[in-house]
């Protein structure tokens, strides 16, 4: 009886064995051996690293490369995983010796796929292979950069993007352990790196690489990737530049291009140098310099929405000033009160119809819980996947701490800390061994079945996620749109501001200025602007006649874009071309007393802006006047100057961080 | 609550959960969903603060919450969301993630692990 028992166990041990190794004899039998398949990957490297390969052949050699290393290192991981199952199974029956021999050919065949999913290092060759945005998921990559890539590849192709990836800074990679990985996971793999990259914290894309391997492990291999294809995303685009702030200085400065005042004003501080003249009969080089109260609210507590909700309000004042410049080196050192021209205060009449107004979060309100869609998918996704499964959970965990331990080695730190590349460079190395260690864990794993998804998981996946995460990326895409175009109608509302000016000229007799300013937007991209207003003497000079009320004056101007600078180089920058058609019309009441000059005066202008670089524009003016103030000619003049915009300054300062 | 990793925390039965989302030169635009369940806002709260949710897992299983941020195209590109997450349990107001507006992705996985 005990014979029998031992042969039947000897029996169903030899059993266990084949059964349990039988995915690495397939694979063995499947066209070559695997020790066949390392020995031309050896011959590709050697190929790949002559300096006499020709750059075409290198181009072919690289991409047969990086799929004969894709095919090893999903041997190997098959392998890994006969022997982790026959190591389990087998415990009891192995010797201490055995279990270290098993043990230590699972630590060199881990070692070689780690060697595999580094990347290839050759004097010209690259790590990652960045490609043209893939159509499909089984078209060939072909390289396009051997140096990493660090110009921004705007994509619009991003076929279930994860949430919220900006377009402005998505880029298309093709991993050579998994040349067919779905764009979303190499983005969100993208993702993690760049928060690796920059010290932030790539576990927070742990469910979103779990999800994305997954749905595509499952859809591909039940042969539905019309389900795949079905989800896409619309890209988040950026729009045009706000083009309605007054960074010049006001119409009547000396030296200001700008012939009618606009009503809003820059939010933290505007400057502007201005050379030129256009009303007044001296020219003058101008500096002005604009701000808010809530500026100063925000160097204690940060520009926060805590803080704009407790004192938002103190964006509708405004102040600026307006100097001389005698240095032109150095304009700011002119801000002194001696080289004061003119001071203003601005009153907005008009609501808050900012992005952070009241206004604006009810429109969010209105659209969050189509934007939220996604989250709920992939969130109810891991409930169902995981909070019903402890093992699988457990295996979960276990996958996302090896991921994060692998940031932890000390191949991703050198990668990290190399000073050599590119923060772009650095993500896409990075994001290859995102990729790499996902392909093996989650998506080698599921089909081996050591990860063992049930089959109501699957079905639940393809009857149900895959559709309603379709549904939540057009729900999304729908919420973004429509919070984008009433955004848009709050714009095309109007602005009314109340302005004061102090106005010291150079000649003749300071006087101020009270006026309405009124902008309105009235279809993309004209907007139309509106001044009145009248001026007083501070102390009427009888002998030039004046009296208390010096002049009034009404102006209309039409002002458009014209589209994104060809001089911005930084690609990121949307600044755009303005140009404006002004009428004016001002009624200069002493000069009725005086031969020679106008009491009526009118101006007509054509002005065009450029942007130039980050903050920095040309504006140009041509501008004919039928008299000026103190003379009674015709004149047609040319203005031009250079304005710096520092609200736009610190973010070109913040984009030249960006990767 | 112990916090792991700024996304990942450790919480116990019962205990309920608070995230705020401190947001800087941009709106409240922000929504946070767990288990499938989007969570609502606290009407007024500034920052802006969500209603609590409270663990009902067991033992070695996970919570799964995620933070979606929109940034407007007039929002400055050095506006950001910072997170923040309480446990009624104690352990403190920890410093989770956050979302910058050049980052390429908007969204922030939260596991809370029991």
């Amino acid at each position: 009886m005990l014979y029998t028992h031992k042969r039947l166990l000897k029996t169903l041990v030899g059993v266990c064995i084949v059964a349990l190794l039988s995915p690495v004899l397939a694979l063995a039998q499947d066209g070559i051996t695997t020790q066949k398949l390392r020995e031309q990957i050896a011959a590709m490297e050697k190929v790949d690293k002559d300096q006499s390969t020709l750059e075409e052949t290198r181009d072919l050699n690289r991409n047969l490369l990086a799929g004969k290393r894709a095919e090893l290192a999903e041997r190997l991981t098959k392998e890994i995983d006969g022997l982790q199952k026959y190591s389990q199974t087998m415990e009891s029956s192995l010797s201490a010796s055995d279990k270290e021999k098993i043990a230590t050919r699972i630590s060199s065949l881990r070692q070689e796929r780690e060697a595999l999913q580094r990347p290839v290092t050759t004097a010209s060759a690259v790590p990652t292979l960045t490609v043209q945005p893939k159509i499909n998921s089984n078209s060939t990559a072909t390289a396009t950069d051997s140096v990493g890539n660090t110009s921004p590849q705007n994509v619009s192709n991003h076929p279930g993007a994860n949430a919220g990836a900006s377009a402005s800074a998505q880029q298309v990679f093709v991993s050579t352990c998994f040349p067919d990985a779905p764009n979303n996971l190499t983005n969100t793999a993208r993702a993690a790196a760049e928060l690796f990259v920059t010290n932030d914290d790539a576990s927070s894309q742990l469910g979103d690489l779990t999800f994305y391997a997954i749905i595509h492990t499952v859809a591909t291999d039940a042969g539905r990737e019309d389900l795949l294809k079905a989800i896409e995303v619309k890209q988040l685009q950026e729009q045009t530049r706000r083009t309605d702030k007054q960074i010049g200085a006001g119409a009547n400065s000396e030296g200001s291009t700008s012939a009618l005042e606009k009503p809003s004003f820059a939010e933290i501080l505007g400057l502007a140098v201005e050379h030129g003249a256009i009303q007044q009969a001296i020219n003058g080089t101008t500096l002005n310099l604009s701000t808010t109260p809530y500026l100063f609210t925000t160097l204690a507590n940060g520009d926060t929405q805590s803080n704009y909700k407790k004192y938002g309000y103190l964006t509708r004042l405004g102040a600026s000033a307006n100097f001389s410049i005698q240095d032109e080196d150095n304009p700011l050192a002119s801000a002194r009160r001696q080289q004061l021209n003119n001071w203003s205060l601005r009153l907005r009449l008009s609501k808050d119809r900012s992005t952070r107004s009241d206004d604006v979060e009810e429109i969010w309100d209105s659209v969050k819980d189509d934007f939220a869609q996604q989250s709920v998918v992939i969130t109810r996704f891991l409930r169902d996947t995981f909070q019903r499964d402890l093992e699988l959970e457990t295996r979960r965990r276990d996958i996302g701490d090896r991921l994060l331990k692998m940031l932890d080695e000390p191949s991703s730190k050198a990668i990290h800390d190399d000073t050599n590349l590119t923060d772009n460079q650095k993500i896409s190395q990075i994001a290859e061994k995102i990729v790499c260690r996902v392909k093996t864990d989650l998506v080698d794993s599921i089909r081996s079945g050591s990860f063992k998804l049930s089959q109501e998981n699957k079905d639940r996946i393809i009857s149900q996620t895959l559709p309603d995460f379709a549904a939540a990326n057009a729900a999304k895409a729908r919420a973004l749109r429509l919070f984008d175009e009433r955004i848009e109608a709050l714009s095309l509302k109007p602005i009314f501001t109340l302005a004061y000016n102090n106005i010291k000229p150079t000649i003749g007799s300071n006087y101020s200025e009270l006026k309405v300013l009124y902008q309105k937007k009235m279809f993309d991209p004209i907007s139309v602007i509106a001044n009145g207003g009248v001026s007083f003497y501070h102390q009427e000079n009888p002998v030039l006649r004046q009296k208390t009320v010096r002049d009034f004056s009404v102006g209309l101007s039409l002002e458009g874009t014209a589209g994104r600078s060809p001089f911005m180089l930084e690609s990121k920058d949307d600044s755009q071309i303005t140009y404006s058609f002004t009428g004016r019309y001002e009624r200069f009441f002493e000069n009725q007393y005086f031969a020679g000059r106008k009491a009526d005066i009118a101006v007509a202008q054509f002005k065009f802006e450029i942007p130039m670089a980050a903050g920095v524009s040309f504006p140009f003016s041509v501008t004919y006047a039928n008299s000026s103030e103190l003379i009674k000619e015709d004149k047609v003049r040319a203005n031009f100057g250079f304005t710096f915009d520092t609200d736009k300054l610190l973010k070109a300062l913040a984009l030249s961080k960006l990767p | 609550m112990q916090q792991i990793t700024r996304s990942i925390y450790l919480v116990d039965a019962g205990e309920q959960v608070t995230l705020e989302i401190e947001a800087t030169k941009v709106g409240n635009f922000t929504t946070f969903v767990v288990d499938g369940q989007q969570i609502a806002a606290v009407p007024g709260s500034n920052p802006q603060q969500f209603q609590p949710f409270t663990v009902t897992v067991g033992p070695g299983l996970t919570h799964f919450g995620r933070v979606d941020a929109h940034f407007p195209a007039t929002a400055p590109d050095d506006a950001d969301y910072q997170l923040f997450l309480t446990g009624s349990a104690g352990g403190g107001r920890f410093t989770g993630s956050d979302i910058k507006k050049g980052n390429l992705s908007h969204s922030r996985g939260l596991e809370f692990r029991r």
